[in-house]
């Protein structure tokens, strides 16, 4: 019996093709060569929380999309509260605008807010089919961890060239070298099959993630004097892709009726050479490209940029912002967004469903007044007088994961011609220290909080043990 | 055309540096050229369609669609194997039938050459990089094996694009020539060449080596004949003079070392000549890849300095991928000892497994190009060595 016809010869070809693609998507299902996702899948779960938040028909208003630099700068939890309305952080890391475009349009599936703010670093940052291997790597995460059907299909061809594709749509063609480069994750990933641990998707997430938490150095500042600024402002420069990605975006967000905003986070003041020539040059393009979309430059803000707490500590091209530094900025964010949308955006915290859902999440009791049947936090005054100064209320709430309690006073800012509030006040406390039946007491320094601080209210802080049980507040003072 | 692509700036480069070393200093500008992809290959497959014409061995074709696709055939215009005119003209003049048997066996050979190249070859070649990034700072075991790696890599590279070529042009009812035969049996320097980039090796042979005498006018005309084919062959591979000088050494090795390689006999001559020649060959290659004179002789000089070697961690790989490099050099040369072995008996490989272990066999192939290949992103895959001739 004789097989020469190229039909059939053709057809065992495919088998044996169909063979090897099956071993591929057999082994990409069961999570074979699955990177590691360093305990904590930010970019994943802010796609679950995303299609979360929509399946629980909870609305969003303000949509922050970027970066790494977004979702280090911008606290969503904190301008929730101070907006009154629900803003949410999506982001990765490494990615760039033709990204933002993309998780833009199928974020629009599951939210329909009011402003967009596009973070700018994501224009000059790269682009796409020109990725060093760590950006393409951030870049396939970042489309993994979107899963609509036809928008990911489409931004596939748009954001990797050809010879991507594959790595981009396959983990096991992305990863393989685990077979030599880490036998033992192979094994486990193996041995788990799917079993592996999704997004921790427990208590509220808005899309933040802040690695840093304490800011430069007095060696990093001295290295700014003496080396000069890392980065040169005269050789960041946009690409096209980026800017048709921006096009595109403000072109969607006038269709769909959403307010696009342009927020440029801020580096130390000292970290980029150059900054007014760099400025100048995007503030060109994206006018002429993109006309009519406001700019929010917080590098000019030198309440932020100057501040070295504000900062990671680096010297390297890329500096993002600390926790403190992040809440700061999302003050001047939140400041801004109420000037010029306040009409457009919802008042939710007057609603008990939207306190409900906010109650005891970071940045609450800095922005809110707790609600009756608040059960987090304890009031201890309330609109009371000191000196000459109006006390609108002295609250104590766990925080950061319940690992220390916070002391608050919120304090009017006094009148023009009044003196100044002073920076710091004493407070006088009866407490118990858990296990201990002996009621003590204790004076506590309150610190006056430059990042929680507004025009109109002064916040005041300290922290505290979670052990000690605090019985009653006996007075203030200097 | 060749000499202006590819000699033009080392010919102006050589004649400035010969005034300098007797004190004249000269300014010449050099050329701002492109090499064009294969130029060596496509010039020398033309070459030997016009001088077999000349000499009357071929009839010149009047069908330029068919010279056309002699000239410019897709599988092996880059890097060979270098075919003849009498033997591809016909090929592409006749018409061609699907043949399962031949179809199979190409993909067979192409399989088998993306394999060499994307498991074995780029593996190595990332290795070979490091080695000879900084060959000052190299113990003597790691010289050899930069120098063993590197002369895995080249056969393994080269000989994968030849069978790819071969294997596609197969599938299409083409038949081209052999270009590798195992050369690491190989039991004199002389066999090595019969052996090594046949279609090269033999166009020097029938276009140079015999028009210059050959071995017909005594002992030291062949010599020279032999110097002047090795040194030119040297060029061809590059415009630099450690090519030439690779080209002499391998000349020169034919010359002394045979005569000494015919004495052996029997089975220490099977065992011990291929070693010979093995070593001679892979100190050869330091001029091939070294960066320069000085990049060349500090690999000798390393390999002199003695030591062991410290691979893994000079190289900064895993166990695992150590492990898999060396299994997939053994399986490579064990393959061609089995072949070797066959010829040696005189006894053609006759088994012919049943179709659906040969395609169940292709299917285990590709897994093993998928799970173990060095390409992606994440890892630096290299393209055929023989792209920059």
């Amino acid at each position: 019996m004789t097989h020469d016809s190229p039909f059939k010869f053709g057809l065992r070809a495919v088998a044996v093709a169909a063979v090897v693609v099956a071993g591929v998507l057999v082994s990409d299902g069961i999570w074979l060569f699955q990177a590691p996702l360093n305990n904590n899948p930010h970019v994943e779960k802010r796609w679950e929380a995303l299609r979360k938040l929509h399946h629980d028909s909870i609305p969003l208003d303000v949509l922050i999309v970027g970066n790494s630099h977004s979702y280090t700068g911008i606290n969503p939890k904190h301008l929730s509260a101070e907006l009154g309305a629900n803003a949410f952080v999506l982001a990765n890391n490494g990615t760039n605008w033709a990204d933002s475009e993309w998780m833009i349009r199928e974020a629009l599936n599951y939210c329909s807010p009011k402003v967009i703010v596009l973070e700018t670093y994501g224009c000059d940052h790269s682009e796409p089919g020109m990725e060093g291997k760590t950006h393409f790597v951030d870049q396939v995460r970042a489309y993994r961890a979107r899963n609509e059907g036809r928008i990911h299909w489409e931004s596939a061809w748009d954001l990797f060239s050809y010879d991507e594709l594959p790595a981009a749509l396959s983990p096991t063609l992305l990863n393989h070298h685990y077979t030599w480069t880490d036998p033992e994750r192979v094994k486990s990933n193996f041995r788990r099959k799917r079993a592996i641990d999704g997004p921790d998707l427990e208590g509220l997430f808005l899309g933040r993630f802040v690695r840093f938490t304490t800011g430069l150095t007095d060696s990093l500042l001295t290295k700014y004097v003496d080396d000069g600024a890392p980065v040169d402002g005269n050789e960041l420069t946009m690409s096209e892709a980026n800017l048709t990605a921006g096009e595109a975006i403000a072109e969607l967000c006038t269709e769909r009726g959403i307010e696009l905003v342009l927020l440029s986070l801020p580096m130390y003041k000292e970290h980029v050479a150059h900054m007014a020539e760099w400025t100048s040059r995007r503030e060109v393009a994206w006018t002429e490209r993109m006309p009519g979309v406001e700019h929010l430059n917080f590098q000019e803000l030198s309440d932020l940029a100057d501040e070295p707490a504000y900062f990671e500590n680096t010297y390297g091209g890329n500096q993002h912002m600390t926790l403190t530094g992040s809440i700061a900025a999302t003050g001047y964010l939140a400041q801004n967004l109420m000037q010029r949308y306040d009409s457009i955006l919802p008042s939710r915290d007057e609603t008990a469903a939207w306190h409900e859902l906010f109650e005891g999440e970071e940045g609450y009791y800095a922005f809110q007044t707790p609600q009756n049947g608040d059960a987090t936090a304890s009031t201890w005054a309330r609109q009371a007088t000191f000196e000459s100064y109006q006390i609108q209320d002295i609250l104590s709430f766990p925080t950061n994961k319940d690992k220390v309690v916070a002391i608050q006073l919120r304090m009017a800012q006094p009148d023009a011609g009044e003196p100044a509030p002073p920076k710091q006040l004493r407070t006088q406390w009866l407490f118990r220290v858990n296990g201990d039946s002996a009621v003590q007491r204790a004076l506590i320094p309150l610190e006056i909080a430059p990042h929680l601080t507004r025009d109109d209210v002064v916040r005041y802080r300290h922290f505290i043990k979670p052990d000690i049980t605090l019985l009653k507040l006996e007075g203030v003072g200097r | 055309m060749l000499g202006y692509f590819k000699y033009a700036n080392f010919f102006i480069d050589s004649w400035v540096t010969a005034w300098g070393a007797v004190g004249v200093e000269m300014h010449a500008s050099t050329l701002q050229i492109i090499l064009p992809v294969g130029i060596s290959f496509y010039t020398f497959q033309t070459l030997s369609y016009s001088i077999d014409i000349y000499r009357n061995r071929l009839e010149p074709t009047r069908d330029f669609i068919s010279f056309a696709a002699f000239v410019s055939f897709f599988p092996q215009l880059v890097a060979g194997p270098i075919e003849r005119a009498s033997a591809l003209l016909p090929q592409l003049l006749k018409p061609r039938t699907f043949s399962d048997e031949r179809a199979s066996s190409g993909i067979r050979l192409a399989l088998w050459g993306m394999f060499k190249k994307v498991v074995v070859a780029d593996r190595l070649a990332g290795w070979v990089d490091v080695y000879f990034a900084a060959p000052e700072e190299l113990a003597g075991g790691d010289a050899a094996l930069a120098l063993v790696f590197f002369g895995r890599q080249l056969y393994l590279d080269f000989s994968a694009y030849s069978d790819i070529a071969i294997g596609i042009a197969r599938m299409l009812g083409i038949e081209l020539m052999t270009n590798f035969r195992r050369p690491y049996f190989a039991r004199s320097f002389s066999d090595f060449w019969e052996r090594w980039h046949i279609s090269l090796s033999s166009w020097f042979r029938d276009y140079v080596y015999i028009p210059l005498g050959g071995s017909r006018n005594g002992k030291w005309r062949t010599w020279r004949n032999v110097l002047v084919v090795f040194l030119v062959s040297g060029l061809w591979h590059g415009a630099s003079w450690n090519f030439v000088i690779w080209g002499g050494l391998n000349g020169l090795f034919l010359i002394a070392v045979d005569p000494l390689l015919t004495r052996f006999k029997g089975r220490v001559q099977r065992v011990v000549a291929p070693l010979v020649v093995t070593a001679g060959w892979c100190l050869s290659l330091a001029f091939f890849r070294g960066q320069g004179w000085g990049g060349a002789t500090e690999m000798l000089k390393a390999l002199m300095r003695g030591g062991g070697s410290a691979a893994v961690e000079l190289l900064g790989t895993t166990e695992a991928e150590w492990r898999l490099a060396w299994w997939s050099i053994v399986a490579v040369l064990a393959l061609d000892a089995w072949g070797e072995w066959h010829e040696f008996r005189a006894k053609p490989l006759s088994w012919s497994p049943p179709r659906w272990i040969r395609w169940a066999g292709y299917a285990v192939v590709s897994w093993a190009i998928v799970l173990f290949g060095i390409y992606g992103v994440n890892l630096d895959d290299a393209q055929f060595i023989y792209f920059q001739f």
